[in-house]
């Protein structure tokens, strides 16, 4: 198809005088004064006459074509623009301009002939008679002989020109200030009085300078003082480098800086704003003699980081780098650079070795600080894998050098906890006990290794010493009071009343009064009614209830009681009043209480809590069903899950999705709940929906939610292949997600081969292995070296060590991310 | 991070009670209620060269990129002979405002 042709832009003088009008009026009012200038000019050609009023809008295109060109620092085309005015338009509009204009291009004497001409049309006398006064001040000489004779630029002249001099030559504060005083307040030359006082205030004080120069109004052409003060007087050197050159040298002067320093400051001004590591390290070293050279061998040092290529000067400038130092430089550059995990620990490592033959002060510490550092490091990195056991060697070895870190003992109980060494996770709290018998966080930590223990006695024991060195610590008390607590029970269960009595007693006494949560109550009344006192026991199981406060919150603590005596809660229910649980109506604040009790109870390591909770599922669920909040919803489904209450964890991740679906979490709670927390039993649909939470966990770095899913696949029955072998330390699962259907076959598969007599085994895996059919996601050697793990049996860390080493991982959560570290 | 002795106004030597009084007289001149960013830089600061074993990690392991102000500002430590500008340099200044010349 042919381009249409374009039309021809009609020619201005074509145009009809009414399209002329409508068009000059656009082009005004768009700014574009450049073309309205040509509309009125060719408007006032066709209608001369004064009442049309073309010259106006002429006058005022041409006027604010000028200030545009000023603007642009254009100061002369806009004289020129001005000039025509009078004869093009027949006005001379705001005459003060042009003199700015002038003065701003340096036409001084054009400048005075138009003030003296327009003197009394000027709307601001004053700002240009401060300009024309610093002129005549600068000793401009076509300024100062055309000023009129009785003017005040010329009658005050003198006394600001002594006051300048006076300052200038160094006279005495007294004597200046003398000289400022005879330069009135109404004067031309005042904001020049104001500059010079504001000086003279800078040398004794610089917060008064500061005020003084805030009297001086921005447009006055003193501001270049103004600044120089300001800077001077606020944040020296840095705030130097905000001036010209030449208000820098001056306000170098000002604050005491001599010619060297100046030219320092000079050079320093030329790297500008954001100076890379080179050009600093290089500005450093070229002006050394200028600093202080410790702080400045230290910031050479540490810009080796950025700029290793400068390390040959640093060498020449400050001897070579001591081997310490130059072990730590390459272990930071390491890290900075996110560089393989275990290259950095080397280095550090490398670092530490070098500090155990040194015999200065600081270096068993220091060692003891770089250990714990690459502990650090190695949490940080683990992505979904287990360092932990280097990570526990590194705080070990940290306390040979360093015994005194409590933090650490702690550190390491807790790794062993939850790496499930319960030998190790005592001795850890016990070496801290030894070492911190008077600190209340390792005696707290002692309360709970002893109740774990079942050693109520000793972690009573601790507990009181925490009250003792600390009355007001509430966990103590709580945990004192769940030990005496735990040993009635315990006497209880003997069929030691007496002294079951004796240790409710003490619990009770340890209660604060607003603080009874009707525990000890109930536990009086259950004492009492297996000592058969119906009626004694009756009072005190009411007493309990009514102290439990909310009825859902009576009926799980008498049942949770209950339980731990090994007695049915249900032979209690007319007891204590409180009707059929099944009827019981419950709020959401009812809902977070229990929530926060389950929790509690699971802290004090309470098992079976999803059994107490059978009886509560129908208020619970109404009650879950009227909630609304995903942070509510959130809190309900993790207290069912620990409890663990499968059917209403599922119950309340059903509703969590109706308030926010498909969130990752939610998803995992439901499946979890409705396969009863066995992967087995999930079925194939869910699991396709697991696997899309987890990836949408995994792309939004939703760790929880990642870490929750991987654990629970790697749960199967399946995995057990990846259990110890020989003892050995915890296995670690495998991430690899996979639908129960494949892992059903491969277990089958799995119990043929243990069948086998061991010679055709080999013969038959290697059959398998070769048949493997090929998978987008994983590359043949680790799908062969998974599945003959699976098949055999092995750990996680055997089936890295049988990979290539720079064979990519593409596991969830460490795509990539585990081959780059993991050399 | 920027340097904490620098931003507490203390020696890189200094000891606990010199880096805590620095400190607190920060915390005076910058009250959280008044100006909570520096209120929480000045804190940042503190706590990581609180004590002896802090100060230690720190120049272990947190080699900033060192602030030229920083160095500039012992190299620019002003002397006492302070110099006004001359009568001629401030006239120039003036000129060459007016011209918009620097």
């Amino acid at each position: 198809m042919r381009k249409p042709i374009p039309q021809p832009r009609a020619r201005l003088e074509d145009l009809p005088t009414q399209e002329l009008i409508a068009r000059g009026a656009v082009l005004l009012s768009a700014q574009d004064y450049k073309d309205a200038i040509d509309v009125y000019k060719l408007l006032l050609k066709r209608e001369p006459q004064p009442e049309a009023g073309w010259g106006e809008s002429l006058a005022m295109a041409y006027l604010e074509r000028a200030r545009q060109l000023a603007q642009k620092a254009m100061y002369r085309e806009a004289t020129v623009l001005w000039e025509n005015l009078p004869t093009l338009c027949g006005q001379a509009p705001r005459p003060e301009l042009y003199i700015d204009w002038l003065l701003h291009s340096g036409q001084y004497a054009k400048a005075m002939r138009a003030y003296t001409h327009h003197a009394t049309a000027l709307s601001t006398a004053g700002e240009l008679e401060t300009s024309l006064a610093a002129l005549a001040l600068a000793d401009q000489k076509d300024v100062l002989q055309a000023i009129p004779p009785n003017s005040p630029l010329r009658s005050h002249l003198a006394v600001a020109q002594d006051a300048l001099r006076a300052y200038g030559q160094g006279e005495t504060e007294d004597v200046v200030r003398e000289r400022l005083k005879a330069i009135s307040i109404r004067s031309p030359y005042r904001d020049l009085r104001q500059a010079l006082a504001a000086l003279l205030k800078l040398e004794t004080d610089p917060t008064g300078a500061l005020a003084l120069i805030e009297r001086i109004p921005p447009t006055s052409p003193y501001q270049d003082l103004v600044e120089l003060v300001r800077a001077a007087a606020t944040d020296p050197p840095r705030a130097l480098l905000t001036l010209a050159p030449a208000q820098r040298e001056l306000a170098g002067g000002l604050i005491g800086l001599d010619a060297r320093q100046i030219k320092l400051l000079k050079d320093w001004a030329r790297l500008g704003d954001h100076p890379s590591d080179k050009a600093k390290f290089e500005f450093i070293a070229a002006n050394l003699a200028s600093f202080d050279r410790k702080q400045a061998r230290r910031a050479c040092l540490a810009l080796l980081l950025g700029y290793p290529q400068g390390a040959k000067t640093y060498t020449h400038l400050f001897g070579p780098l001591p081997p310490f130092e130059a072990q730590q430089l390459k272990a930071l550059r390491a890290e900075r650079e996110d560089d393989d995990l275990d290259r950095t620990l080397g280095h550090w490592q490398a670092c530490v070795a070098l500090l155990r033959h040194e015999t200065a002060p600081d270096s068993r510490l220091m060692a003891a600080l770089i250990l714990r550092h690459m502990a650090e490091l190695l949490n940080k990195g683990d992505d979904g894998w287990d360092d932990g056991a280097r990570l526990r060697d590194c705080l070990e070895q940290s306390l040979r050098f360093d015994p005194d870190d409590r933090d650490v003992y702690l550190q390491l109980a807790v790794l062993h906890k939850n790496a499930d060494n319960d030998k190790e996770y005592h001795q850890w709290v016990e070496q801290a006990v030894k070492r911190f018998p008077d600190d209340p966080l390792v005696l707290l930590a002692a309360v709970k290794t002893a109740t774990a223990r079942k050693a109520h006695k000793k972690a009573a024991g601790f507990a009181a010493r925490v009250l003792e060195l600390d009355p007001i610590n509430t966990k103590a008390r709580t945990v004192l009071i769940n030990a005496h607590l735990a040993h009635a029970r315990k006497l209880m269960r003997a069929d030691k009343y007496a002294l079951a009595e004796k240790e409710l007693d003490s619990a009770g006494q340890l209660e604060r009064d607003n603080a009874r949560t009707g525990i000890v109550e109930i536990n009086r009344g259950l004492l009492a009614l297996q000592q058969r006192q119906r009626e004694p026991g009756r009072r005190w199981l009411r007493e309990g209830v009514r102290l439990a406060g909310r009825p859902l919150l009576a009926w799980v603590r008498l049942a949770v009681e209950a339980l731990r005596l090994k007695l049915d809660p249900a032979d209690f229910q007319r007891d204590v009043e409180l009707g059929d649980p099944r009827r019981l109506s419950a709020s959401r604040a009812d809902l977070l209480a229990l929530a926060q009790l389950l929790n509690a109870y699971r802290e004090e390591e309470v098992s079976n809590l999803g059994s107490v909770l059978e009886d509560l599922e129908k208020p619970l669920q109404r009650a879950i069903k009227a909630l609304t909040s995903e942070d509510d919803l959130l809190l309900m489904c993790e207290s069912l899950h620990q409890a663990p209450h499968h059917g209403l964890l599922e119950y309340a991740a059903s509703r969590a999705l109706e308030v926010q679906p498909e969130r990752p979490l939610f998803v995992y709670y439901q499946i979890y709940g409705r396969a009863n927390g066995k992967p087995d039993l999930v079925k194939d649909r869910d699991y396709g929906r697991l696997e899309h939470a987890l990836e949408r966990a995994d792309a939004t770095k939703d760790h929880r939610a990642v870490t929750s899913i991987t654990r629970f696949l790697s749960q199967s029955p399946f995995s057990l292949p990846f259990g110890p072998r020989g003892g050995g330390p915890a296995p670690l699962p495998l991430p690899i997600p996979m639908p129960p259907k494949m892992r059903r076959e491969i277990e089958d598969m799995r119990r043929e081969l243990e069948r086998l007599p061991p010679a055709l085994r080999g013969r038959m895996l290697d059959q398998i292995l070769d048949e493997l059919p090929p998978d987008d996601e994983f590359p043949p050697e680790i799908q062969r070296a998974i599945m003959k793990m699976m098949l055999l049996g092995g750990n996680i860390e055997d089936l890295m060590d049988e990979l290539p080493e720079d064979l990519p991982l593409p596991f969830p959560g460490g795509r990539g991310g585990r081959g780059k570290r993991r050399s | 991070m920027p340097n904490p002795f620098a931003l507490l106004g203390v020696a890189e030597d200094a000891g606990d009670d010199a880096i805590k009084k620095a400190y607190l007289q920060r915390v005076r001149e910058h009250p959280p209620e008044r100006d909570p960013n520096r209120f929480q830089a000045i804190r940042a600061a503190y706590e990581a060269i609180k004590t002896h074993r802090d100060r230690l990690r720190h120049r272990l392991f947190h080699q900033e990129t060192p602030d030229l102000a920083e160095l500039m500002a012992t190299a620019l430590r002003p002397s006492d002979s302070r110099r006004r500008p001359f009568e001629a340099q401030i006239r120039q200044l003036l000129s060459q405002r007016l011209t918009g010349l620097k």
